[in-house]
Formats: C-alpha cells, sequence, structure tokens
C-alpha cells in the first residue's frame, strides 16, 4: 500500500466502509435519510461515544480504567439525589462535574501513587462507586426528579441536530487537540509506549497517568449530565450497559486513522458505523438481542480483517 | 562427532557482518568465543541455533555431530541436530518452582487425575542430581542466585541422562554474566562436568579469567573474522587483549562538517549556554547503592572521562544514579556547586544538566512505536508544539548533523530504522539539549563501524564545545580512542586512573582494567 492509496485499508478501511454503507442505506432505506433519523442515531450513540473517548485516555497512556461504567451511574445518582432534594439544573451539572473531578482523581491516586496494577484498583473503585448509586437511594431508582431546565436544554437544536451531538464534537474535537498536538497528548501516548523512555526525558510519568484518569473522570461527568437531561428518570443501573460498546468503540478505534493508537477520529468512525447499522437493523424490526451480537461481530470482524491485512 | 563451522559468512544489507569464520570443537571440550561487541560472536551463535543464515558459499560447511548441512535452516531443526543453548537471560519463570519449571520445559507428565505431581519432583530432583545442583526443588525461580538459576537452565536444556546422547554441542552465550564473581567458580565447576561427558561447548563470555582456567582452547572474533585461535596453554591474558582490540576501521571517511555541526544545530534551536573549559562541573563523593560502596570522582568541563570495570565492580549502577534514574543510598552527587537531593528523578538530574544515554536500547532508548519526529523532540516537546516548523527544521539538522538515514524519515517508525540509527537518534536527541554533563552508557554497542565514527566525532565536537562527557563501554578501544582520562572501579570503588601521556591513553592497561 501506498501513502497515497485512498483505499488504504489498516488507515482508512472504516471511514471508506462507513460511507459506503451510508451511500447504500439512503438509497435502499427511504425512512433512513431523514435529520430525524440521524438526531435518534445521534442521541442513542453519544453516550457511547463519549465514554469510549473517557476509556481511551487512560489506555493511550498505558492504563485501564473499568471503573467508568460505574462511575456513569454513581454520577447520575448522585444528580438525582442532588435534584430530588430540590437542587437546581446548575447545583445537579456542578454536582456531578464536581464528582467526576474527584473520583477520577481517586482512580489515579489509588493506582499511580498505590502502585497497584489500574484493571485490579478500578475495578475495586468501580465496585465501591456501584455500592454507593445503591446507597444514594436505597437501590431505587429516582423519577421524574430531573430539573425541566436540563431537559430543555437538552431538546435544543442547532442547524437541526440536537445539542448533544454538537457537544459531543466539541468534546471530540478538544481531546483530539489535546492529545495529537500538545505536550501533554504526546506524552500520554508515549508512556503508554515506552514508560521508562518517557521517564529518562524528565518527564514525570506519574502525573501523566493521574491526569490520564482524571480527564476520563471529567469526560464521563459529561456523558452523566447528557444522560441525565435525555430522561427525567435516574437508574442506579444505567452505567455499566456503557462499559462493553463503549470499549468496543475505543478497540476499534486502534484500527484506522493513526493505526495501533487509540485516537478520536477512530472513535468518531466507529460510533457512526455502528450507529448507522444498529438503526438500520432496528428499521428493518430486527430483536433486542441484535445490536449487542452486532457489536460484538463487527469488533471480531474489523480487527481479524486489520490483522490479516 | 565434534563440532565444526567453516567459511560461514553472513551479511546483512550487503555489509558483511560474519567473514569466512571456519572452527573446529573437538568432543568434550569447552572452547570460550572472545570478542569484542560487534565482532561477530552473537551471529555465530545465532547461525548455529537456525536464527540467522549464512550466505550461500559452495565451501561453507556446518557439522554437529554427525550432521552436516550448508544452513540450519530454523531453531527447529538446530534442536533436532543437537545444539542446546543458554543465555544470558535464563528461560525460567519468576513465579513457579524449579520442580515446575524443568516440567514446563519438558512436558508435564501425566497421572490418572491430571498432572504426577509426584512424577514431576523426581523428574526435577534427577535433571538437577546428574549436575550435582543442590537446590531445594519446591524452592520459588525467584529466591535462587544467579549462579544457581543459569545451572538449572543448563540442567534444563540438556536433560536427563537419556537425552545426554542427543546432545551434540552447548553454547553458553553469555550467561555467566549475571553471575558475581564468587558464584562463578561453583557455576564453571559444573559447566566442566557436562564437558567431561563429551559434550563439545562454547561459552561467549567476557571474562578472561574464567576463559584462561576454564576453558581448553579460545577463538577471538574481530571484525567478524576469526583472527586467533589457540589451545588455552598456548596464550596468555596479553595476547588475547591485543587480539581483541579493534584494528583502525577503513571505512568510508566522513567530512565532520558534512551535514553541519553541533554549534549550528545549537544555533537553530537558540540554545545559549556556555560552559567554561576546565571548570569543575560535577563531584561524585562516596557514591554507594548496591555492588556500589564508595566511589569518587569528579568530572570537568570540556572532559571526556571514560570509566571501566567487571560486571560484578558496582559500575553498572553509576550511570542510573548521575541521570537520577535511581536513588543512591549513601554519598553525594554535586553539580555546579548544587548536591543532588537523596531522591532523585531523571526530571531533577535533566533540569540541573545531566542527560543519559541508556544502554538497553529497545527498553530505555526509544519508543518503538512512536515516530522519529516523537523520539527526538521527546525532551523539548514543550518548546516545539506551537512551532510546527522548527520541530521540522531541528529534526531535519539533527538528521544532518548525526547523517541519520533515510533523510525522508520524519514521520518513519523508530522501530523500523537500523539499529546504528536509532543509536544517533537518540544521540541527537539529547546533545541538542546541550547537557552541562552528558553520560553515555555503552553508545556502540549493535553500531556499525560508519556509525561509530560519526558518534566518536560527535562526542569530541561536544567536549570542546565544553560538555563533559562521561563514558562506559566494555570497548577498551573506544575509550583509549576519545577518553580524555579514564578510571577503573574495581569491587564498588575507584581503583585506579589513567591520564593521557604524549596525548596517548594505554588501550592495553584499559582492556585489563575491563576484562580482568
Amino acid at each position: 500500500m501506498t501513502k497515497k492509496n485512498v483505499l488504504d485499508v489498516k488507515k482508512r478501511g472504516v471511514p471508506v466502509l462507513t460511507v459506503i454503507l451510508a451511500l447504500v442505506f439512503m438509497i435502499f432505506i427511504p425512512q433512513f435519510s431523514s435529520v430525524q433519523n440521524a438526531n435518534i442515531i445521534g442521541i442513542g450513540r453519544v453516550p457511547v461515544a463519549i465514554f469510549a473517548m473517557a476509556s481511551l485516555i487512560p489506555l493511550a497512556a498505558g492504563e485501564f480504567d473499568i471503573s467508568l461504567g460505574y462511575m456513569i451511574g454513581f454520577l447520575m445518582m448522585a444528580g438525582g439525589k442532588m435534584a430530588s432534594i430540590g437542587g437546581t439544573a446548575l447545583g445537579v451539572v456542578v454536582v456531578i462535574l464536581g464528582l467526576s473531578v474527584i473520583l477520577g482523581a481517586f482512580n489515579g491516586i489509588i493506582t499511580v501513587f498505590f502502585k497497584i496494577p489500574s484493571t485490579i484498583s478500578t475495578l475495586a473503585t468501580g465496585m465501591i462507586m456501584y455500592g454507593g448509586s445503591l446507597f444514594l437511594n436505597g437501590g431505587r431508582s429516582f423519577t421524574g426528579v430531573t430539573p425541566d431546565l436540563l431537559i430543555w436544554i437538552n431538546q435544543i437544536k442547532i442547524v437541526k441536530l440536537n445539542i448533544g451531538i454538537w457537544i459531543c464534537i466539541l468534546l471530540a474535537v478538544i481531546v483530539y487537540l489535546v492529545l495529537e498536538h500538545s505536550p501533554l497528548g504526546r506524552y500520554i501516548y508515549e508512556t503508554g509506549n515506552a514508560r521508562s523512555v518517557v521517564e529518562l526525558a524528565g518527564v514525570n510519568t506519574k502525573a501523566v497517568r493521574f491526569l490520564s484518569f482524571v480527564f476520563a473522570g471529567i469526560l464521563i461527568g459529561f456523558c452523566a449530565v447528557l444522560l441525565i437531561s435525555q430522561t427525567r428518570n435516574v437508574y442506579p443501573d444505567t452505567g455499566p450497559a456503557y462499559l462493553l460498546p463503549g470499549l468496543a468503540v475505543t478497540f476499534l478505534s486502534i484500527t484506522m486513522h493513526t493505526p495501533g493508537r487509540y485516537n478520536v477520529p477512530g472513535v468518531i468512525w466507529s460510533t457512526v458505523l455502528l450507529g448507522m447499522v444498529f438503526n438500520v437493523i432496528s428499521i428493518l424490526g430486527a430483536p433486542f438481542w441484535a445490536e449487542a451480537v452486532i457489536n460484538g461481530l463487527v469488533l471480531l470482524g474489523v480487527v481479524i480483517i486489520m490483522k490479516q491485512s | 562427532m565434534s563440532v565444526a563451522v567453516e567459511k560461514v559468512s553472513v551479511s546483512f544489507s550487503g555489509t558483511k557482518v560474519l567473514k569466512d569464520v571456519s572452527l573446529e570443537i573437538p568432543d568434550g571440550k569447552i572452547w570460550g568465543i572472545l570478542g569484542a561487541n560487534g565482532s561477530g560472536k552473537s551471529t555465530l551463535i545465532k547461525v548455529l541455533t537456525g536464527i540467522y543464515h549464512p550466505d550461500a558459499g559452495q565451501e561453507t560447511r556446518i557439522k554437529i555431530g554427525d550432521s552436516i548441512c550448508s544452513d540450519i535452516t530454523d531453531s527447529g531443526k538446530a534442536y533436532e541436530m543437537g545444539v542446546r543453548a543458554v543465555h544470558q537471560e535464563s528461560p525460567l519463570i519468576e513465579d513457579f518452582t524449579v520442580a515446575e519449571c524443568v516440567s514446563a520445559f519438558h512436558g508435564y507428565p501425566k497421572g490418572r487425575a491430571g498432572i504426577d505431581w509426584n512424577a514431576v519432583e523426581e523428574y526435577a530432583h534427577e535433571i538437577l542430581s546428574i549436575y550435582d545442583i543442590d537446590v531445594d526443588i519446591n524452592c520459588m525461580v525467584r529466591d535462587l542466585s544467579a549462579a544457581q538459576r543459569n545451572m538449572i537452565a543448563i540442567a534444563i536444556a540438556i536433560g536427563r541422562e537419556e537425552d545426554l546422547k542427543n546432545v551434540k554441542l552447548l553454547i553458553l552465550d553469555e550467561s555467566d554474566a549475571s553471575i558475581p564473581e564468587s558464584e562463578a567458580e561453583f557455576f564453571l565447576d559444573r559447566v566442566k562436568k557436562v564437558a567431561a561427558r563429551g559434550i563439545p561447548i562454547i561459552m561467549i563470555t567476557h571474562r578472561l579469567k574464567s576463559v584462561m582456567k576454564y576453558c581448553d582452547a579460545v577463538t577471538v572474533l574481530n571484525d567478524g573474522k576469526n583472527i586467533f585461535s589457540r589451545n588455552i596453554s598456548e596464550v596468555s591474558e596479553e595476547m588475547i587483549i591485543t587480539h581483541m582490540l579493534r584494528q583502525d576501521e577503513d571505512g568510508a571517511e566522513r567530512k565532520s562538517d558534512e551535514g553541519g555541526n553541533l554549534q549550528g544545530l545549537w544555533k537553530l534551536l537558540k540554545i545559549k549556554e556556555h560552559y567554561e573549559p576546565g571548570k569543575c562541573i560535577m563531584d561524585v563523593k562516596n557514591l554507594a547503592c548496591k555492588n556500589l560502596k564508595d566511589c569518587t570522582f569528579n568530572l570537568c568541563s570540556g572532559e571526556v572521562l571514560g570509566i571501566v570495570g567487571t560486571a560484578d565492580s558496582g559500575i553498572s549502577e553509576i550511570p542510573w544514579l548521575l541521570a537520577g534514574a535511581r536513588s543512591r543510598t549513601g554519598g553525594e552527587i554535586t553539580v555546579d556547586g548544587k548536591k543532588f537531593p537523596v531522591r532523585m528523578t531523571s526530571g531533577k538530574a535533566l533540569k540541573r544538566g545531566v542527560a543519559l544515554l541508556p544502554s538497553d536500547r529497545p527498553k530505555y532508548g526509544g519508543i518503538m512505536e512512536c515516530s522519529l519526529r516523537e523520539n527526538i523532540l521527546m525532551p523539548a516537546e514543550r518548546r516545539y508544539w506551537r512551532h510546527g516548523k522548527l520541530a521540522k527544521q531541528a529534526v531535519q539538522m539533527m538528521q544532518a548533523v548525526f547523517d541519520i538515514q533515510p533523510a525522508d524519515s520524519y514521520e518513519r517508525k523508530f522501530g523500523v530504522m537500523s539499529g546504528g540509527n536509532q543509536q544517533k537518534a537518540i544521540m541527537a536527541k539529547w546533545m541538542s539539549l546541550k547537557p552541562k554533563v552528558f553520560v553515555l552508557d555503552d553508545p556502540t554497542y549493535g553500531v556499525d563501524p560508519n556509525s561509530r565514527k560519526m558518534l566518536f566525532e560527535r562526542i569530541k565536537e561536544a567536549a570542546e564545545e565544553g560538555m563533559g562527557i562521561i563514558v562506559f563501554s566494555t570497548e577498551p578501544e573506544l575509550l583509549a580512542d576519545i577518553c580524555t582520562r579514564v578510571i577503573m572501579i574495581r569491587e564498588g570503588r575507584v581503583s585506579g586512573e589513567l591520564r593521557k601521556k604524549d596525548g596517548v591513553l594505554e588501550r592495553e592497561t584499559i582492556a585489563r582494567w575491563s576484562y580482568l
């Protein structure tokens, strides 16, 4: 494959496949190509995309944060609690984002400064967070608590697209710029690849790894705010459902754009691809379990094809 | 029986690294193979273990026991022919017991209900007793001494009495390197017993004393050629050292300013530090850590200080301590009058102007998965991130000054570049910062002759500009070539100093210090 080849499978395989599929769906499935449908796809996939970006940052730094799914649940329940005791929209958002920084920092401290492998430390903190989300309302959900202002904001449309989609795009641009075009982003990738080399270059890799957990927490905070704004009810077990689909998108990202690296453009393309496919199978009336199966099959298929090429 | 190689040559990308090497090892003899880094020892071993393949030649022949061929096609064939190799890193699993390790390599004996653990223990007992290794088989591998590990690795490689007939050649590839001198005798006594069973043994080592005491014959490789093969009774240590010294290379001459010079690079990067020549910039007093006990020396601006010593002398700790990557247990390091705190990091050392080029390139030198640009600009990333044009210019200039090939490798993955080009890039990375003290640990390891020459030129040039340079190397000729002063570390202390006499350092003395 030469650099100029548009069909460079390793870099552009998934984007090209996404565009081709979009064209095919637009031609053969009339319901697919409406703005309303684009919003449906977007609203459903935005939390997954933000989750994927959150898990991507520690992974790029060589750490694996399993707690993020439980963190969504805990943050939403904390927001629900705040709202249930009469908190305003701003109060709910501040509580969620504030706690997200604290929880991210907690993961970072446990992993980096107590030198515990991240899979173990975040498994433990994840379970604690899950327990916390059950504790906040005795294992029950909060119903009808979300402040009206949040619901209203969530329904704003800019250029016909839901505001959630724009927030996701904005976050993606920020994460992309930080990771690819700032020294900190370089250090995150370099630390993930060869920590001992980066340490010799005078980089404080402990700080880099710690910050990767904090950034992941903040993104999960935005994810929780978006989710709580989408519905008036908050359930304690909402979060873990995002863990596997979100990670699937993160892992798909390393098969494109900059192959071998977790990257934001890869997350976006994978989200769009999977979102379209799930949308079409739902239009075609596929059973409820098909989405999970297809998610797994797409991940396996793409990775196998990339390995072979 | 016996082992013979005849007229074996190996080339990589047109460069011959092994040149018509012939060797014959009779049964039951221990044959020492010596040579500086890059002399072709590892290549020869890799040919015998089926990893590298000799160039096609009509007279090329490899004989292992009764089998004769012109190329051992893969490691499976080498094993089939009876070649067993034990490398520097013993193949044992840290969290397994000795008995488990033995079975992991020879297969677990099965009973009616899964693994027969009694048989596993009996098997391990049997193997260890053959070689007279007194180790508890239920002991965890991580609790063993280096000598015990290496002995067990040999026992695993050879196997039981009945496996012995299949072993036609045992290769010990620097497997004694990690064994402290006090335990080396225990190890080598056992090796001698293996030889007594009629197995020819090739021993690659840097320890001249061991060669003189335990080997029956010795071969010296130099620049890919077998330049000296004798029975041990006919040689002296001096003869071996003289033959190990690298001959003057006749590689292509390169004008020192062909691609620009360091001054030009520093000007582009706006680095204005000026170091006054002759001023003492680093003072090390009573430095201690692990094997290092009480090490005292200093370094002046513009000086190239060589430090030599055998592997067990504690020398390997010094580069890491000077560069702050490890914390010392005692003593003081002062740079420009400011003391290093006891708890050090590389970042703190860099801020004080000390940089390290480490010896293990894949592990500490470069990030193989990242690009040349990312590797080369890493320590000064903050300076370049908003100045893409300057970043590109800086990399291009460093490529020109250090002759990093190919010229268009700005975004090339570091891992696909040759060892020589990688080393030049790592050197460029640090030199571009103009550190006050630059510590080089084995800078020419796995580097081709032309790249060596270029690296030497840059080291000398940097010293002329006032940088203080400390070089650790196992190559006496390298130190004699570039150093202004050499000190020897023995048993954790500085025990000798050699200064230039009439502008010349005696390489024979440095060699003695390195190997004896």
